[in-house]
């Protein structure tokens, strides 16, 4: 009797061990762990920050986590600005680690996946509010522990994965001086890390693949879905706090307007002064200045295939720039003029070292949002880019407008609906075949946010346009609006025509319009 | 004693007695009511009991053995003659793929049945329901211009895979109605609403011999129906036909002489290269299609071999280069048999056919080659457009 008494006790109790231990196991559920650019860092916090989203407690902190592709030890951890959001029962956390959009790309498409790292000292540390709007709390225990070694389930690009591993590729190939097919960072797989020349921060371009085999590992990869959210201008802005001169950017009636062949010869050192972007007769002679991204990033890549890159124009931002040599990585070349060309590594080092007076007159490019150019409204202003206004129907003068959410209507983005304006690009989130449950929810609450809240980008379905697709990275193109045929190739730089163009030329000819480029 | 327990339960019919007295049944187990059931069956008449019991389960017996044997048989004739799963026998006609040509009486069209006529300022649609196979309704739009008494013809055939969406378009239809020309639209065998009731691993390619030999039966039929019409000029008739449309309208043409005009874009064709390259073939099963037993069964609606006999007709095949169904070295060899009068224009991209065949132009040719402009200015020749190679030139 005893006995039969003490089994069913020591039964019971390990019931209740198992159960207490599974709930406790199950209790934090991770329902987006993101990875990628850094120009949605805050966009999609502020849809995560919801209690029907993820929850309505936040932390962040600069620099704060790593992506760790375990495919090679030899491969460093992407260092990158984090936010964590999770509800009040602890039910709920969703994380975005902020780095390159190609890196994400790498680090998601991995095989085995790459996984979120956060260190332990972290616990419990007060957060930074790296979001604007928002207010951090403290790292919690249970937060940390759902989090860190968790496997990314997202890659947030601004590009289809096709061209992220274009320029990866390119980055990786040996450097081709006449043609930049090939920028130098490399060999592969695992290449030489592009340094910023103004922080210690650096990006390591290293191989992977979209389809096949893993050429690391070997490993068959899974496949994908990349989801189209919204698009959004690149815009090219100034520091306007030198004054003294009519060469300096702070002449506002001499530099609002930059052409996409003087934009070029900017960017890829040929011009040395701030009066080759003009059409004013007489300015002074200042040096012009000019903050690249690195061509791992979203941002460069999209303004490099959309202007300087473009069948058109046919040059390169890289155009001179050598990693082996001296100035070529961290970048630091001088132009004609005295100006010189310069790496940021990220959104926000960009917008910080073109908002800084210290840089003299500088130009320098990244994507729009509220809160990328919140910090500079007041030392920067932005250009037209072939007359034509990235934020509105027409240019008042290239002053940042600020945004207290909600600020719907804060900009119309005019130019990009009806795809005039030539610097914009789609952004992606890559995920496993079947969309989890949780990030395709995050998807419709930023493009919701958006639409309805805070204009950050021009929601997906709010497009009368698209950019011709093309064949890339081994996929054969196709525009994505005929059923049956999803979307594939890359489309950076790809010619913009209405949807509705793409639709009627399908109906009389069974094709799409696709390799065609600006 | 306990009720519905499992060793009670029996199959019989369950007697519900109703209200009025009566007796009604129902099918099924008793759970728990034995009682009462043998209260009812004791006021059935004895012939009504016997009927009802012993009677019907002897033909219920003997109905499942019948199903049974001739399953059995049926099981066994089609694994001694396979080819009758999806053959003529199976459609119920004396259809042979293998003759392109079709013989009166093959095929028996049942009445047309109108599905829906829709008028607009420029044209008419009608959809109409043909059928000359069992299981197999077409959908067939004829679309004809307003003010035209008897416009000339053009058929509209595009490619595996399709719908007929695209019939539905109001503004195609006003581009391909345009100069006063009748359209009508359908889809290919296997294609689109024709597809239906097959194994999956059965598609437009595995089967090309019936999905190409009947869509020609097919064509045929359509144009023996719109003869019935009256309000179409027989006399003039084109086919329009991309991808395997392409490679049906080659084969129509050459065994119908009623189309006097084939205007083709990427024709499908070549099919040794075409097998073997296509990116429309599933790795997977790329080898099944290269074998040359498979190759000896399509050889006989190979385009390469019907071309060189369409001498009567005018005949332009276009081709876009970077089109990825049909690889170039399929192209090339479709090139090299066309017949000398057919006019061959390529396209090194998408981009450049794009420039040339926008806005409706892509159907002007065809136009052109029915009903003559009075006045037509003397056309550029393709080679003078940037990008695009005239390789042979016809009656352009």
């Amino acid at each position: 009797m005893t006995t039969r008494i003490s089994r069913t006790a020591a039964t019971v109790a390990l019931a209740v061990i198992m159960c207490t231990g599974l709930n406790s196991y199950a209790a934090t559920k991770v329902l987006f762990n993101g990875v990628g650019a850094s120009v949605l860092f805050n966009t999609f916090a502020l849809a995560a920050y919801s209690k029907s989203q993820c929850g309505t407690n936040i932390w962040t902190y600069k620099k704060g986590g790593n992506g760790i592709d375990g495919r090679s030890s030899s491969i460093p951890a992407e260092n990158g600005n984090i936010w964590i959001v999770w509800n009040t029962p602890l039910t709920h956390v969703c994380a975005y680690l902020s780095i390159d959009a190609t890196v994400g790309a790498q680090l998601f498409l991995a095989q085995p996946k790459a996984t979120l790292s956060i260190p332990s000292s972290e616990i419990g540390l007060a957060g930074e509010n790296l979001v604007p709007t928002l207010t951090d709390t403290t790292l919690p225990q249970a937060v940390y522990t759902a989090l860190n070694a968790a496997t990314f389930n997202a890659a947030l690009l601004d590009s289809r994965p096709e061209d992220a591993l274009f320029a990866e590729n390119r980055v990786l190939a040996a450097l081709d001086p006449v043609h930049y097919t090939g920028l130098g960072y490399g060999p592969g797989p695992i290449g030489t890390p592009i340094q910023s020349t103004f922080s210690s921060s650096e990006a390591t371009p290293v191989a992977f693949a979209i389809s096949g085999t893993d050429p690391i590992t070997g490993e068959t990869l899974p496949g994908w879905t990349a989801t189209n959210v919204g698009a959004d201008p690149e815009v090219i802005f100034v520091n306007t706090e030198n004054t003294g001169s009519n060469g300096d950017f702070s002449n506002t009636a001499a530099f609002q307007n930059v052409d996409r062949f003087p934009l070029s010869l900017a960017l890829n050192g040929t011009f040395g002064y701030t009066r080759d972007l003009s059409n004013v007769p007489g300015l002074d002679a200042q040096p012009l200045n000019v903050i690249l991204r690195e061509p791992l990033a979203g941002a460069f890549n999209t303004l490099e295939f959309s202007v300087p890159r473009s069948v058109e124009v046919g040059s390169t931002q890289e155009l001179g720039v050598n990693p082996a040599n001296a100035g070529g990585n961290p970048l630091n070349i001088t132009n004609p003029g005295g100006g010189w060309r310069k790496r940021a590594l990220s959104s926000s080092e960009e917008v910080s070292e073109v908002g800084s007076s210290a840089n003299g007159n500088v130009l320098g490019y990244t994507y729009w949002s509220t809160g990328n150019f919140a910090s500079v409204v007041n030392s920067t202003r932005y250009l037209t880019v072939d007359g034509i206004d990235p934020l509105y129907a027409s240019y008042a003068g290239g002053f940042f407008p600020t945004c207290t959410a909600p600020c719907p209507g804060l900009v119309s983005f005019t130019n990009i609906i009806n795809g005039s304006y030539p610097i914009w690009s789609v952004y992606r989130v890559v995920t496993a075949h079947s969309v989890p449950a949780g990030v395709a929810a995050l998807i419709v609450a930023a493009q919701t946010q958006a639409a309805t809240a805070i204009p950050d980008f021009v929601p997906f379905n709010q497009l009368a346009v698209f950019r011709s697709h093309y064949n890339l990275s081994g996929k054969t193109a196709s525009d994505g609006f005929i059923s049956g045929k999803p979307e594939a190739g890359g489309d950076l730089g790809g010619a913009v025509f209405p949807i509705q163009a793409d639709l009627d030329f399908y109906t009389d000819t069974a094709k799409e319009i696709v390799g065609s480029k600006q | 004693m306990e009720t519905g327990s499992a060793s009670q339960r029996k199959p019989a019919s369950i007697v519900q007695v109703q209200s009025n007295g009566s007796i009604s049944e129902l099918h099924g187990w008793i759970v728990g009511i034995p009682g009462l059931a043998q209260r009812a069956r004791r006021k059935e008449d004895g012939m009504q009991y016997l009927w009802k019991t012993k009677v019907k389960q002897l033909c219920i017996i003997s109905l499942t053995w019948l199903f049974a044997l001739t399953a059995i048989s049926w099981t066994q004739e089609l694994k001694a003659n396979p080819d009758q799963r999806t053959g003529p026998a199976a459609a119920g006609t004396l259809e042979d793929w293998n003759t392109l040509t079709l013989s009166d009486g093959v095929l028996t069209p049942e009445v047309p049945l109108l599905g829906e006529k829709d008028n607009f300022p420029q044209f008419t649609r009608e959809l109409i329901q043909v059928k000359w196979r069992h299981g197999d309704p077409i959908d067939l739009y004829v679309i004809r211009p307003k003010g035209v008494g008897n416009p000339p013809v053009i058929l509209y055939l595009y490619s595996y895979p399709s719908e007929t969406d695209r019939f539905r378009d109001d503004s195609y239809c006003a581009r391909v109605t345009k100069d006063g020309f009748a359209a009508i639209g359908f889809v290919s065998a296997l294609t689109g609403h024709r597809y239906q009731n097959r194994p999956m691993k059965q598609w437009f390619v595995s089967e090309l011999p019936e999905a190409l030999g009947s869509s020609v039966h097919d064509v045929q039929m359509i144009l023996n129906y719109l003869a019935t019409r009256g309000d179409l000029d027989m006399t003039k008739v084109g086919m329009f036909g991309e991808g395997s449309g392409g490679t049906i309208a080659v084969l129509s043409a050459a065994v119908d002489p009623r189309i006097k005009t084939v205007d083709l874009l990427d024709p499908w064709g070549d099919w040794p290269d075409w097998m073997a390259k296509s990116e429309l073939i599933p790795e997977a099963e790329r080898s099944n299609y290269v074998k040359p037993e498979f190759l000896k069964k399509v050889a006989a609606f190979d385009p390469v071999q019907w071309l060189p006999h369409l001498t009567s007709q005018h005949v332009r095949i276009q081709q876009v280069m970077d089109d990825s169904i049909t690889p170039k070295a399929a192209k090339e060899r479709i090139n090299a048999v066309t017949p000398p009068d057919a006019q061959v224009v390529q396209y090194d991209s998408t981009r450049e056919f794009f420039g040339a065949a926008a806005g409706g132009r892509i159907f002007q040719w065809a136009k052109e080659q029915l009903k003559p402009a009075p006045a037509k200015a003397p056309a550029i020749q393709a080679s003078q457009k940037p990008g695009v190679r005239a390789v042979e030139s016809g009656r352009d």
